[in-house]
């Protein structure tokens, strides 16, 4: 399978100001980032809130300057292109946004809501209003919902106009972000589906974000995981699943309410406890220490780098590490 | 406290440099050449580039600005054409008699406001409330000029109680006959104010009567008199601050209703000036009101911070 | 946003809902659900159509009168409303005169509401140094006491009307712009936004296509809010004599005239000044109404 998507070593600090515009520190948002996503593959990023998800999301639809790293969409730097090539990538990726209440602009039709992304790209009104028809219908919106304002609609409606946005402009991948999670558990097994018909409809590579492991599990073939800005591991769905490696994505899993009785990774450790510490002042060493159960001195001193612990599968722990090589 | 008041400084002094420069440009947007209003119409070229240098008209308009700004700050805001001398003569004493009409129009509206705010928010329901709250939103409507008029019209000319012009009776004097004339000015300078600071006193005053602790109060049977004053403790830092707020506008509203009365004040001023198109005079007037309108922000943000702390630390 | 009641039903049972009411009937509804904001729409309505249609409705030319018939009492016959100094129908120059009223009232209202949205829309969508030089800017003008500020423009400009526009368009921009930037703010950080962003639409095609749809009704909420402090700010002008010069009828100038008159006829001022006063009051009446139908608290 060949990799449409390349990422490496991306990152971004929001500087903080004081009151008279000096720099007073900077959020480290994402820190060295990379992954790479396969041709008509799904990619999982998993994390708590405020991890660094929906930042990652906009570094890579540029909606947010990155300070560092590639993004390479099939060997070209996305984040070399400007003007009219970076418009033709761009419409390569597109997004599907967490809040559809948000995602979708009320004062405009649903049709019109659609037919804009290609209006943006110069295709003329009429041809535009055509071709948003024919998207409505593929997510299952009928004419009489196109002509509507989107007052009207449900969450889960809105989403799937939010979805058909994204689709035509007919990309190669869409990313996800907490696209579901806005939606009644009901609604949300409905978006999912969809997006799986969608996929093999249109040939689409997904990335998929989102909070909720079940989500996550379901849609992907490979999951990253990440904590304050930072991958702490990656793999094969399965793998991460039932052999979980790191110390955060075990306690994760152990505080995700599951049905499945016996599971054999998740059980054992202990749920996750503990607030998020301030991404303004993150820890030292490994970010996860302050509420990892198996700290060491060593954690604080010394930043872990994602290492192999199994076929595709690599996790960022310092004590892994130790146990391995010892 | 002082460092407080220290940041509002520094923070006053762009907004005075913008302040300036639009009086500034003001002038310079009168249409016509400055030249013409002071040599012969018949002068010779010459004549008239010697002016124009005399002036620092020749100068690129950022010198000339400096130039006036510099001798703004030493206090001399230039001469007036037609009466031939210091603008500043004219207007210090002009200000003196605008800040007492301004003072007299704030102490009326806040008199006024907390007496009909405070009633309106104990009895909401009441007949009087409702005629007031209907007063006061139509108050805003009121043109202060044409009140003015009406005033005197009613008050001095069919009644004859008050007097219709001026500061002070010719040959006559002493408070009493300055507060014969100040009270009609007043009133229609305050009027527009009234109404806003009654509604604002109504809703503060209805908000701390909401609050769990009055409750208290009056669950332990404290007496009324003495709510009250908890009450009015409570909600007085706010009132101060619209109140000072509001001493701004009744400043601009004083301009038009001074040229009403023939109150000797700096709308007055200007007002004549206009007429004579005297215009360093009508630059200086509205710099003057400009400037104590800034400071006097600056004099009621301070006033409201030592009175309530969360203010200095927000 | 809460017009609509929102159900989060099942999205896959995709029946057409039957059709609701527009929007401008309800904000009808709740608009005419208030007595006074009704009220005060009719005598709007009836004293702007008068004073359009003044050739026709008025009794008189605005210059007509002898001087025979000067100083005539309200409800004098063939005067409904009297005369004035040189035997001039009042009535009639009301209604010639609100033209002008009404026009610099309304129009200087309009041309900041246009220039001040733009330069907020900029300030607030594109933030940073952009918002920072309008909205400091914006600030100084702000500092200024409006009438103030507006018989400063007006007097170094000279009297006229058009000119009185002007000044009362510089005065109300800034607030404008303030309520503009804000509402800016609010939108740009929507998803809808960056969803067209990510479409690769620029700065102006959003701000034409969505930003400006989603302001429109919180500024022009404002705007009409505005209208009747402009309406007296400019005739406060115009008393001063900044305004029309005779004989053309205006409202604020005729105050200007018939002060004089005011130990002679000590009321003779009461007609052009309760025209200011109505027209404004229904103004600040009905733009409460309409900022409460459309559920926008200031």
């Amino acid at each position: 399978m060949d990799n449409i998507l390349e990422v490496k070593d991306i990152g971004k600090t929001f500087q903080v100001r004081s009151l008279l515009g000096r720099v007073k520190g900077g959020v480290s948002a994402v820190d060295r980032v990379s992954f790479s996503l396969g041709a008509q593959g799904t990619l999982g990023i998993v994390g708590e809130s405020g991890c660094g998800k929906s930042t990652l999301a906009r570094l890579l639809m540029r909606l947010i300057e990155p300070d560092a790293g590639e993004v390479n969409y099939r060997g070209r730097n996305v984040l070399d292109l400007s003007g009219a090539s970076l418009k033709e990538v761009r419409r390569q990726l597109q997004m599907v946004f967490q809040n559809p209440y948000s995602s979708i602009d009320p004062k405009m039709s649903v049709l019109n809501n659609v037919a804009f992304s290609l209006w943006a790209n110069g295709v003329s009104r009429q041809q535009a209003r055509k071709t948003a028809y024919e998207y409505l219908d593929a997510v299952g919106l009928s004419r009489t919902h196109a002509d509507r304002m989107p007052g009207s609609l449900s969450g889960g409606q809105r989403q799937r106009v939010a979805i058909a946005r994204a689709l035509v402009l007919k990309p190669e991948i869409v990313i996800a972000d907490e696209a579901v999670s806005a939606l009644d558990k009901s609604v949300q097994a409905q978006v999912l589906n969809l997006f799986q018909d969608l996929k093999k409809e249109f040939a689409l590579s997904l990335i998929f974000i989102s909070h909720d492991l079940h989500v996550v599990e379901y849609m992907s073939d490979e999951v990253m995981v990440m904590y304050l800005g930072r991958v702490v591991e990656k793999g094969p769905t399965e793998r991460i699943f039932n052999h979980p490696a790191h110390p955060y994505t075990r306690a994760l899993l152990a505080s995700a309410p599951s049905l499945e009785v016996d599971r054999a990774a998740g059980s054992g450790a202990p749920a996750l406890s503990g607030d998020l510490p301030s991404p303004l002042n993150p820890p030292s060493g490994c970010r996860f220490r302050t509420r990892c159960p198996m700290a060491t001195e060593r954690c604080a001193m010394e930043t872990p780098e994602l290492t192999a612990v199994g076929p595709g599968h690599q996790a960022a722990c310092l004590l892994l590490k130790e146990s391995l090589t010892a | 406290m002082a460092s407080f008041v220290l940041k509002r400084l520094a923070l006053m002094i762009p907004t005075l440099l913008g302040v300036s420069i639009i009086v500034f440009l003001m002038l310079k947007i009168v249409p016509g050449d400055p030249v013409n209003s002071i040599v012969a119409p018949d002068a010779s070229e010459a004549e008239r580039a010697v002016v124009r240098t005399q002036l620092g008209l020749d100068k690129p308009i950022v010198a000339q600005y400096g130039i006036w700004l510099g001798r703004v700050v030493q206090g001399n805001l230039g001469d007036s054409v037609t009466r031939r001398l210091p603008v500043t003569e004219l207007l210090l004493p002009a200000l003196k008699n605008t800040v007492i009409l301004t003072a007299a129009s704030a102490a009326a509206a806040f008199v006024i406001a907390l007496v009909i705010g405070v009633y309106s928010a104990y009895r909401p329901a009441s007949r009087i409330a409702a005629l007031f709250n209907g007063l006061s939103l139509a108050s805003i409507g009121l043109p202060n000029f044409w009140v003015a008029l009406i005033l005197i019209g009613i008050f001095s000319v069919t009644l004859g109680w008050l007097p219709s012009s001026g500061m002070s009776t010719v040959g006559g004097g002493g408070g009493g006959d300055l507060i014969k004339h100040l009270i009609l000015p007043t009133a229609a300078t305050a009027l527009s104010s009234v109404g806003v600071l009654t509604r604002m006193v109504r809703s503060t005053v209805a908000g701390i009567l909401q609050q769990d602790h009055i409750f208290a109060l009056q669950a332990k049977g404290v007496r009324r008199t003495t709510i009250l004053a908890h009450v009015l403790r409570n909600g007085m830092p706010t009132i101060l601050n619209v109140t000072g707020l509001q001493f701004g506008a009744l400043l601009a509203s004083s301009v038009l209703v001074e040229t009403v009365f023939s109150w000797p004040g700096i709308g007055q001023v200007i007002y004549q000036a206009i007429g004579q198109r005297d215009f360093p005079v009508v630059q200086a007037g509205v710099l003057v009101i400009a400037v104590a309108f800034v400071l006097l922000n600056l004099l009621v943000d301070a006033i409201h911070a030592a009175m309530d702390p969360r203010v200095r630390h927000a | 946003m809460t017009i609509h009641a929102t159900t989060a039903r099942d999205a896959a049972s995709l029946r057409p809902i039957s059709r609701e009411p527009s929007r401008v009937l309800l904000i009808w509804r709740a608009f005419s659900r208030r007595r006074s904001a009704l009220i005060a729409l009719a005598v709007l309505t009836v004293i702007v159509f008068s004073c359009v249609l003044a050739p026709w409705v008025a009794p008189y030319g605005p210059s007509e009168g002898e001087v025979t018939d000067r100083l005539m009492k309200i409800g004098s016959a063939g005067h409904l409303l009297g005369t004035d100094e040189q035997g001039r129908d009042i009535l009639s120059r009301i209604l010639y005169g609100g033209r002008l009223s009404l026009l610099s009232g309304v129009l200087p209202v309009l041309l900041s509401s246009l220039i001040g949205g733009a330069l907020g829309v900029i300030a607030g969508y594109f933030g940073g140094w952009t918002n920072t030089v309008i909205m400091r800017s914006l600030d100084i003008v702000f500092s200024f006491p409006a009438i103030l500020l507006a018989i400063g423009i007006s007097a170094a400009l000279g009297p006229g009307i058009t000119n009185i526009i002007i000044s009362a368009t510089v005065v109300f921009i800034p607030p404008v712009a303030r309520i503009a930037e804000s509402a800016a703010k609010e939108v740009r950080k929507e998803e809808y936004i960056e969803a067209a962003r990510s479409s690769g639409a620029g700065a102006g095609l959003i701000i034409r296509s969505h930003v400006f749809r989603n302001i429109f009704s919180k500024v022009f909420v404002f705007s009409t809010s505005q209208i009747g402090v402009c309406l007296m700010v400019a005739s406060g002008l115009s008393f001063l004599g900044l305004g029309v010069s005779p004989p053309t009828p205006e409202w604020g100038f005729m105050l200007n005239n018939l002060k004089q008159l005011i130990f002679v006829n000590p009321m003779v001022t009461i007609v052009p000044g309760v025209f200011i006063f109505l027209t404004s009051l229904s103004l600040n009446l009905v733009s409460d109404a309409l900022s409460d139908a459309l559920e926008i608290k200031r």
